[in-house]
């Protein structure tokens, strides 16, 4: 498994904001909100997530607008949204060095930054890559040179509640049942760590605090 | 039994007259809301009279019992993340009485928290999760400095942080009447008290309490300098006895606003003393009140070269 490292409020002037690396794959993720909405997005009952995706060179293409839809869905299943009515939580994310894995990179990276910001959530979440080599064997946190030789790519997003319940799964290439359920499995091993790396992360986030 | 219930609901009780700031009778809280309460930040902050940060009338502090007892009585549990069990709590079963202040749910028996922080409890066993955050999200009675934006008829559009704007009718200040109205001027800073704030409400803000008296509320005098600072920093500083800015006070002679969402009024007679006071207070975002207290001399020293 490759390693992972946040750095949080990155940016002064957002809300929340986190830079998030898994191996040479980067992003950075920045949160406002709850905050002034357009009129054409205003909902009666809960609050509006945009999500915003800039890749790391040239203008966003129908790739981002898929990563921001998908980020989307994700985000809104683990936000309170229907805590703060008529409000927009806006949600950033610039690719700032790729190596494959964009996807689960931009999903922690909001996740960290949704903590930063101190939304209301009903739980954490944070994606897992893996891909499947033509050997069989299944690699978390696969290079964009492991993930070309590979016969499927899976990225799963699971819940930070005990169980790691899968919030999003999106697979590429040819997988077989099986196969699915080892990938599965295996990312809800490698989840673990990640949580146990955002708990450490808040915690640094508070130390100060601790300990006066 | 349990009574789930927001801070509106609980003062929703006819209105004396405009501000509501008694909380009920410690003795009417065990007959009416037996066992569990969901509070949010001002009524728990009337509850919890053991906490450091509260929020004071401005023209005076803190009541003489809380100078005693301010900083004991509050224990930080745990760092919490969003979706992590706190306790179980069973209205069925379990027979203790508790309090779950901001940041925290219940749901399926079970508490569980909503934002990431410190789960802190006090004696009273009063539940609440301290977040460092930057948005602010109104609360009914708190003080905040807004800045007027737009007139609208009888009301003003006053910016107080949160998404949306704060509305101000010329009648809630002090000796106004529909004669005598009080002209405000876009961009003003006004230091004034939310009457209305939830979250299916257009905020609401007056410079009045319930003796239609000022009491330091109103329009912030020309000169001085706004910035704004995280809320947990805010917090910190909106009590007057806070050693930090005692410590600053030996120094140099100012005059602070401190809003509960964040925003930070100084003025002094010069203006580098202005801006040394300021930049003191935004070394709280990045440590420790203690350590800044330590601190706050020789930088103050510095910047008024």
């Amino acid at each position: 498994m490759a390693q992972h490292a946040c750095d949080l409020t990155f940016l002064s002037r957002s809300d929340g904001s986190a830079l998030y690396s898994i191996g040479l794959t980067a992003a950075l993720a920045s949160v406002n909100g709850p905050g002034d909405v357009k009129v054409s997005n205003r909902l009666y009952n809960r609050s509006h997530v945009e999500v915003c995706y800039s890749p790391s060179t040239g203008h966003p293409m129908i790739r981002e607008r898929a990563l921001e839809s998908i980020i989307m869905r994700t985000v809104e299943k683990a936000i309170l949204v229907h805590l703060h009515p008529r409000t927009a939580i806006n949600i950033s994310i610039q690719e700032m060095q790729s190596d494959g894995l964009a996807l689960s990179v931009s999903v922690n990276a909001a996740c960290l930054a949704l903590l930063d910001a101190g939304i209301q959530m009903k739980t954490t979440f944070a994606a897992i890559t893996c891909c499947i080599t033509p050997f069989g064997t299944i690699l978390i946190d696969p290079t964009e040179a492991e993930i070309q030789e590979s016969v499927a790519e899976a990225t799963f997003v699971f819940d930070g509640s005990g169980e790691a319940k899968v919030l999003t799964a999106l697979q590429d290439g040819h997988l077989s049942y099986e196969d699915f359920k080892r990938c599965l499995q295996q990312c809800q091993e490698a989840s673990k760590d990640v949580f146990a790396f955002y708990r450490g992360t808040i915690e640094k986030k508070y130390q100060n605090e601790i300990e006066s | 039994m349990v009574f789930a219930l927001g801070c509106d609901a609980l003062l929703t009780a006819p209105r004396p007259r405009l501000l509501a700031v008694l909380p009920p009778p410690a003795s009417a809280w065990a007959t009416c809301y037996t066992r569990l309460l969901v509070l949010n930040v001002t009524t728990f902050d009337l509850l919890a009279s053991t906490l450091t940060t509260r929020c004071y009338p401005p023209h005076r502090g803190p009541p003489e019992e809380d100078r005693v007892t301010q900083g004991g009585g509050v224990e930080a549990v745990r760092v919490v993340l969003p979706g992590d069990t706190v306790m179980h709590y069973n209205t069925e079963t379990s027979t203790e009485r508790i309090f779950l202040g901001p940041g925290l749910r219940w749901e399926d028996g079970m508490v569980r928290a909503a934002k990431p922080g410190l789960l802190k409890k006090t004696q009273r066993q009063l539940y609440f999760v301290d977040t460092h955050q930057k948005r602010y999200i109104p609360q009914r009675r708190e003080y905040v400095i807004g800045i007027v934006t737009k007139k609208k008829g009888d009301a003003h559009r006053v910016d107080i942080g949160c998404g949306e704007d704060a509305t101000i009718s010329y009648l809630s200040f002090e000796n106004a009447s529909k004669k005598t109205r009080r002209y405000l001027n876009l961009g003003d800073l006004l230091y004034g008290q939310l009457m209305v704030a939830n979250k299916d409400m257009e905020p609401e803000l007056v410079c009045i309490d319930i003796y239609d008296q000022a009491c330091g509320m109103g329009v912030l005098p020309p000169g001085g300098v706004l910035f704004n600072v995280s809320l947990h920093v805010a917090r910190e500083i909106i009590n007057p006895h806070s050693p930090f800015l005692l410590t600053m006070s030996q120094k140099v002679k100012y005059t602070l606003v401190v809003g509960m969402n964040g925003r930070v009024w100084v003025n002094t007679t010069h203006q580098k003393d202005t801006v040394a006071i300021m930049n003191c207070i935004l070394m709280l975002e990045h440590m420790s009140p203690e350590e800044a207290d330590g601190k706050a001399l020789r930088v103050l020293e510095a910047l008024m070269l």
